[in-house]
């Protein structure tokens, strides 16, 4: 079987399509249909982080008993979708493969509809012999053919006109990358990068609005055009993460030139555990004096599972000099199989990202909806906001603090009418 | 895989004084509520002084460490300082004199009347910090000199205890690491330690064996005096290349030592990779079924989607699936239900113990839900590890003590062939 992966990245321009090599096939076979059938996964339809070459990749071997079949063709659109065109192939061996891949994305919000129902969005299954279903699928595929087309002419537009770099993402970080992007970011200009982002407190009888805190962050886009352009620093966790400990260090040197004593609302940083226990927080310290209460601060969640001991102390010295935390990096699906309670912060702040486009389950509410009840009110942050939708499914879980590009318009009305200063 | 850093006591002892000194500077403006006691054991005899003695000593300190009530210093004379928070000071006291009691047969504690000042030294650093902090600061400068003294007689000790505790892994070192891995045979770094289960009377019955690396051994071979778990960032980057040379290790089938079920650590972004794939085409479905990845917690959680769709595939085709590194913390927090591990991992840790009934009836309850069959208590150092996991309902187990049941099993099976010879002759 072909590999998916190198597909992906566009393949030659002679070579015919995946898509326009089955509508010959489709073409040649016309006459003789019998016993034919075709299935249909929608795969393109999946949230784009379960479209990545490498999910794709398993993909592919989980249909390679399959496609080791004489009478079966599996086809890899270059949209991601997949498409299995059958002769006389027991439906049962199908059906368990097409099973099996459906079952790899049992957490894709297109998997939620019954297998098999009329409104199954993620396979459809056409029987050739049938004149209409011929036609059907024969259109589907043309469908698709077409704006692949579009797509690689628009590639195609992006490198010759310069844009290549942000189009394929850059050069994977590695290594030998780091020590070069780290002093870059050491002598980077940053002050202007970093923004700042307000949660709000929606609440009580009267629908008052009151700033909650202002996280100030780096744009990391932004950022990563200034020191790194032609490298994509989030290839993987772990070098980011250790770039993340520079970053840091340059936040707190920003963040350190601000008054505490006259600041009117908190603000909040997101910070590794590490540097909490060095020098360039240790020094930050010292500025805000006993201001501490003006200070959130933001802990991920992937480094507070590198080393539980080592937040349980960050978190405890934060704590008893008066400063508070907050636990980022969660989302409906991690709080599905892992309740921070016992974590002990002040704060949690959940994604409403794209993993909850398409809706959330029924299960995954209620764990959040459990989660809220045991945490004292506005302590639990719906970030990332992009809609008024996202407002109103908090508010439903008992949700009252809200962040996001919807809130910022929110704000930003407010602040004209003089409503929060 | 091979995430066993070392943690030999060499490491820290080079600089304990200073870091005892700075620990004292950064308590200056906050020695509220804080005391400190020192157990003089460089005042025993010389016999009652061996490894296994102070080992012993400063295990006892182990779960007020964890708690963080304090922090442990182990001094170059061999003596033990601990920081610690008032309020800890009764477990304090009780614990000294566990200590007291494991050497009560030192002439030292004879019944002359002087004894305990002589081993056991009482500091409240809240009021009594200054003179706390001038003695911490002089003891500095006699290891300093003794230090100087030391490595003159033993250049070689000096030179373990560099390597031991070695230079941070930067990403320039991890580079080159990284490169040279891909030229390394780790044939001969390759442990393996089994997971048994282990009945009433401590008989072990092998399940499957964890192949790792040593990366004692690593170090020692392609960076001698690097620290490579320094940064656990660039440590977890280098897991990563681990993985795939111990894939290719493993898909030569004609390596007959590593027989049978086995396990072996590996990250998500590995089972994601070209290579796992290539290494699950070259392996029977049957080589699949009787193979267990080990995954790490903090790993999952890195991209829990990516893990959800990589556990699915994997199961599918017959592996089994591991939590590992989990603590009873973790347990209280991670639903592994969901997660759909096959097994979990239970670091043994003396807290267990500490815990108290509440802490015992809770893991009997979720070890319950569990299954009996899905829970490992791992790192099992001593028979007290295996016996409390029994009584708490975990049946299997891994580690230096269940090494060491094996190798009681077999020189029993051994005497009892050479009884049946004899008895036949």
């Amino acid at each position: 079987m072909a590999d998916t992966a190198s597909e992906y990245s566009g393949g030659s321009n002679t070579a015919k399509s995946p898509e326009k090599r089955l509508l010959d096939m489709l073409a040649r076979m016309r006459n003789n249909t019998a016993g034919s059938y075709a299935v249909h996964l929608h795969l393109s339809q999946l949230r784009a982080s379960h479209r990545q070459p490498h999910f794709m990749r398993m993909v592919a071997r989980s249909l390679d008993s399959l496609a080791s079949q004489q009478d079966v063709q599996v086809l890899n659109f270059t949209n991601s979708d997949v498409a299995l065109l059958c002769r006389n192939t027991p439906i049962d061996d199908v059906d368990d493969a097409v099973f099996r891949v459906r079952a790899l994305f049992n957490e894709d919000p297109l998997t939620l509809t019954d297998d098999g129902s009329a409104e199954d969005h993620f396979s459809a299954w056409y029987d050739l012999s049938q004149s209409t279903d011929f036609k059907d699928f024969e259109d589907a595929v043309s469908a698709i053919a077409q704006t692949t087309e579009q797509v690689k002419n628009q590639q195609a537009d992006a490198v010759s006109s310069g844009r290549a770099s942000k189009a394929l993402g850059g050069a994977p970080l590695s290594p030998d990358m780091v020590a070069g992007i780290t002093q870059k970011l050491l002598e980077a200009r940053i002050g202007d990068l970093v923004h700042r982002q307000p949660a709000v407190l929606v609440g009580g009888q009267n629908k008052t609005q009151q700033l909650a805190f202002r996280e100030h962050y780096i744009a990391m886009s932004e950022l990563r055009a200034r020191i790194a352009p032609k490298v994509d620093l989030f290839s993987g966790h772990w070098l980011f993460q250790y770039i993340s400990e520079t970053i840091d260090a340059r936040v707190l040197e920003v963040l350190s030139r601000l008054d505490y004593a006259d600041m009117d609302c908190p603000l909040s940083v997101n910070l590794n555990v590490s540097t909490i226990m060095a020098r360039p927080f240790q020094n930050f310290h010292a500025i805000v004096g006993e201001h501490t209460d003006k200070v959130i601060v933001e802990i991920q969640i992937i480094d507070i599972f590198a080393d539980m001991d080592g937040f349980a102390y960050a978190r405890d010295w934060l704590k008893e000099h008066g400063y508070r935390v907050l636990i980022d990096g969660l989302n409906p699906l991690t709080l599905n199989f892992f309740n921070p309670t016992p974590l002990e912060a002040d704060f949690i702040k959940i994604g409403w990202g794209p993993e909850v486009q398409g809706g959330v389950d029924h299960d995954q509410t209620q764990q959040i909806a459990n989660i809220v009840a045991k945490m004292p009110p506005g302590s639990v942050v719906l970030a990332r906001v992009d809609s008024e939708e996202g407002v109103s499914w908090g508010l439903g879980l008992g949700i009252i603090c809200f962040q996001g590009h919807f809130i910022d318009k929110v704000v930003e009305k407010m602040t004209q009418k003089g409503l929060i200063t | 895989m091979a995430t066993r850093p070392s943690t030999t006591s060499h490491m820290h002892r080079r600089t304990q004084e200073q870091l005892l000194l700075e620990y004292l500077r950064r308590l200056e403006n906050r020695r509220e509520g804080r005391k400190a006691v020192r157990i003089n054991l460089s005042n025993l005899m010389p016999i009652n002084r061996r490894e296994h003695h102070i080992r012993a000593a400063t295990n006892s300190f182990e779960t007020l460490v964890s708690e963080l009530m304090g922090q442990l210093f182990e001094l170059k004379n061999q003596d033990i300082f601990f920081v610690y928070k008032s309020t800890a000071h009764a477990r304090v006291e009780d614990t000294v004199q566990k200590i007291k009691f494991l050497f009560s047969d030192d002439p030292l504690f004879d019944g002359k009347g002087r004894s305990d000042e002589d081993f056991v030294n009482w500091y409240d650093v809240e009021t009594g910090y200054d003179e706390l902090f001038n003695m911490v600061r002089d003891m500095g400068d006699e290891g300093r000199t003794a230090k100087r003294a030391a490595s003159r007689s033993n250049v070689r000790e000096a030179l373990k205890a560099r390597q031991e505790h070695g230079d941070p892994l930067t990403p320039e070192i991890l580079s080159r690491a990284v490169k040279a891995l891909l030229r390394t045979d780790l044939t001969s770094l390759v442990r393996r330690q089994f997971v048994c289960r282990v009945n009433k009377k401590l008989v072990p019955e092998p399940l499957f064996s964890e192949l790792f690396i040593s990366i004692t051994d690593l170090r020692e071979t392609m960076m001698p005096g690097i620290n490579i778990t320094s940064n656990r960032w660039l440590f977890q980057y280098l897991t990563e290349s681990l993985d795939k040379r111990v894939l290719s290790l493993l898909s030569k089938t004609d390596r007959t030592s590593f027989t049978g079920d086995i396990s072996f650590n590996v990250n998500v972004s590995t089972l994601m990779s070209p290579e796992f794939m290539a290494f699950d085409e070259g392996i029977s479905a049957a080589r699949r079924g009787s193979m267990v990845l080990e995954l790490q917690k903090v790993d999952i959680f890195a991209d829990l989607g990516a893990f959800l769709f990589a556990r699915e595939f994997c199961q599918e085709k017959g592996y089994r699936i591991c939590l590992d590194g989990m603590t009873y913390q973790n347990l209280l927090m991670i639903d592994r239900e969901r997660l759909g591990v096959d097994y979990v991992k239970l670091m043994w840790n003396h807290e267990l113990i500490d815990g108290g009934e509440r802490m015992k009836d809770d893991l009997h309850d979720m070890v319950k839900d569990a299954g009996a069959t899905k829970v490992i208590m791992a790192r099992c150092d001593n028979r007290e590890a295996v016996d409390f996991g029994r009584s708490t309902g975990i049946g299997m187990f891994q580690g230096h003590y269940v090494e060491h049941l094996i190798a009681e099993d077999e020189r029993r099976r051994q005497l009892l062939k050479l009884k049946h010879r004899i008895e036949r002759g």
